[in-house]
């Protein structure tokens, strides 16, 4: 745009809902507060209450000079969120910060950055929770998910509604570990368990991972006794069909971390769960109760 | 922005078989959506409930699948899978009648020529037996999202506050953007009572139940509220002898009487037969012990016509 464009501020529905990909609904006012859970990557002086959950610092090269950040996660009383802090701010795990002029730069879902100008005053946090309440984690649904682009912790629940190829028992190249598909060099194969999920909850669906560690949980075997079990029925489909009857069509429960891409929304689980039991008839009259008032 | 794989939205069947309008989006690949009434917006959805009815009415080397699913509430689900489903044609298969199941499919509608209804079935993706607490759950949730919906719709260009406090996705608020285009008068009122009665079944219907049942049944324009929450408890059980006899004849009544030319569809049929007395599982038998005297017949496909 040169010196001769005229630019006016409109209102127009359809430009506001305009999804521009990437980077959606990033506006938010200058200093205005917001709740860690609403940030987007790309707002930029945003002021938030919040409470440090844990620090860790990390020694990187900029510019061919070594300098060290501070990276952790943070939490308020709607949800929590990575930060990685390019000064140091002498911040310590557990106190709660009044912080402005923060921005919201992207790694797994937002991670808020605290630069040079960022302003802390330390505050008390009664009306925050308290460090264990942040244990359980926090529920997201999956349409949250895509929309901010991933999230450092998240906890979703849902249905599972396939189970797809390469889960089971799969072959990792020992150098870069990434999984071997047929016709791959064999030499440097080391052998891994995973499970590759459709998972879905209604408002979205995801690419859910489970790891080794879930996996032997789910089948109730190692992967030891899985490699026996592949040989004595010749192939995998049989430890397939052992993953599908555990799983297709089951609610669960995970937590891990989320990431969006182009290639859509994977959620990397570190626990999984069958969704607690609930007591159906309680909850429906609550539900009702509710309804009434 | 990059194609997302469509959620299965769950929804209950009556909110289901009602979402009769299309929608196709312009851009590339978009499948063809079902608008429900009050604003979901159904490609691949999650339903739930008792199988009842399972039929393969192509051959054995070329099946085709018909099946009817209950859900939670007593409504129906049609289910069909055929030679371009194999996945979902042999799941179902697999299944006998009377297992509560979980299905994830596809929501297609129809409009036969020679018809004014548009028929909406799911073709599902995949199928299986699970536990009747696990229907439970998913109604629950079902139960949820459908909330979520009536409040949207409620506040809809009436209340922009509610209607942010909503949160609706971009998803969502476009279903609901386009449900009000397709359907300019709608009783949100029969969704709310839908979730009512629902609810009221899963926390195990003690309130109207010990109302029912004197003996003696209210006059139609009594609430059906009050009546439905039985449906669910009769499942299993026979009906008295005294009145099945009797209950036959005003099926078959109405069966002759409400027939014009290719047979009377069932949940017509249904509805009738709700005002004199004969609740849905009752219909059912009656149906079964109609056809198997012969004195009735399926011209088609949940249509029922005098032998």
């Amino acid at each position: 745009m040169g010196d001769r464009c005229v630019v006016k501020p409109i209102q127009d529905k359809e430009l506001a809902n305009l999804d521009i990909g990437v980077v959606k609904r990033t506006m938010n006012q200058p200093g205005e507060e917001l709740d860690l859970v609403n940030l987007k990557p790309g707002m930029s002086n945003v002021s938030v209450k919040l409470r440090i959950l844990d620090v860790e610092t990390r020694k990187i090269t900029v510019k061919g000079e070594p300098k060290t950040i501070f990276g952790g996660n943070a939490g308020d009383k709607s949800g929590t969120c990575r930060f990685t802090s390019w000064e140091d701010h002498n911040l310590v795990a557990g106190k709660a910060y009044n912080v402005e002029n923060a921005y919201v730069k992207e790694f797994n879902g937002p991670d808020l950055q605290f630069g040079e100008y960022t302003k802390f005053t330390e505050i008390d946090g009664e009306e925050l929770p308290a460090l264990e309440d942040y244990a359980d984690g926090v529920q997201y649904t999956l349409a949250q998910l895509d929309e901010r682009n991933g999230a450092s912790d998240a906890v979703v629940e849902g249905h599972v509604l396939t189970v797809r190829e390469g889960s089971g028992l799969i072959f990792r190249d020992k150098d870069t570990n990434r999984p071997l598909r047929n016709g791959d060099d064999r030499k440097n194969a080391v052998p891994d368990l995973r499970i590759r999920l459709i998972f879905d909850d209604g408002s979205g669906s995801c690419t859910a991972y489970l790891n080794r560690e879930i996996t032997e949980k789910v089948l109730g075997r190692d992967l030891d006794s899985c490699l026996e079990f592949v040989k004595e029925n010749f192939g995998s489909e049989a430890l397939m069909e052992e993953i599908e009857d555990a799983l297709v069509l089951k609610p669960l429960r995970l937590r891990g971390f989320a990431r969006s891409d182009e290639y859509g929304l994977s959620f990397f689980a570190r626990s999984c769960d069958p969704t607690a039991e609930i007591d159906v008839p309680n909850v429906a009259r609550q539900f009702l109760a509710a309804l009434e008032g | 922005m990059a194609q997302r794989r469509e959620p299965g939205v769950l929804v209950l069947a009556k909110e289901l078989s009602a979402a009769i309008e299309k929608h196709v989006e312009n851009r590339e690949y978009s499948p063809t959506y079902l608008i429900s009434e009050i604003g979901a917006k159904l490609s691949r959805v999650l339903i739930g409930g008792v199988l009842d009815q399972i039929e393969n009415r192509g051959s054995e080397d070329d099946p085709f699948y018909t099946a009817r699913v209950i859900d939670p509430n007593g409504d129906f689900y049609y289910l069909q899978a055929g030679q371009y489903n194999p996945e979902g044609a042999v799941a179902l298969s697999k299944l006998e009648i009377g297992v509560p199941v979980l299905c994830v499919g596809k929501a297609r509608a129809r409009t036969p020529e020679d018809s004014e209804r548009t028929y909406v079935s799911v073709q599902p993706e995949n199928i299986r037996a699970v536990s009747m607490d696990e229907v439970n759950h998913w109604a629950i949730k079902a139960c949820d999202h459908l909330m979520r919906r009536i409040n949207a719709n409620k506040a809809f260009e009436k209340d922009e506050d509610a209607l942010k406090r909503a949160n609706l996705t971009i998803r969502e608020m476009n279903g609901l953007e386009l449900s009000k285009g397709f359907y300019p008068t709608v009783a949100v009122e029969n969704y709310a009572a839908l979730l009512y009665d629902c609810l009221t079944k899963l926390a195990g219907g003690d309130l109207p139940e010990t109302k029912n049942f004197t003996g003696e049944f209210e006059p139609a324009s009594a609430a059906p509220e009050t009546e439905i929450p039985e449906v669910k408890e009769t499942v299993e059980e026979t009906p008295e002898k005294g009145d099945s006899n009797d209950n036959e004849t005003k099926v078959m009544t109405l069966i002759k009487e409400m027939d014009e030319g290719d047979g009377i569809y069932y949940d017509d049929l249904g509805s009738a037969a709700l005002k004199d007395g004969v609740d849905g599982p009752m219909l059912d038998e009656i149906l079964d012990s109609l056809s198997d005297q012969g004195l009735i017949f399926q011209p088609r496909f949940n249509h029922y016509k005098e032998a």
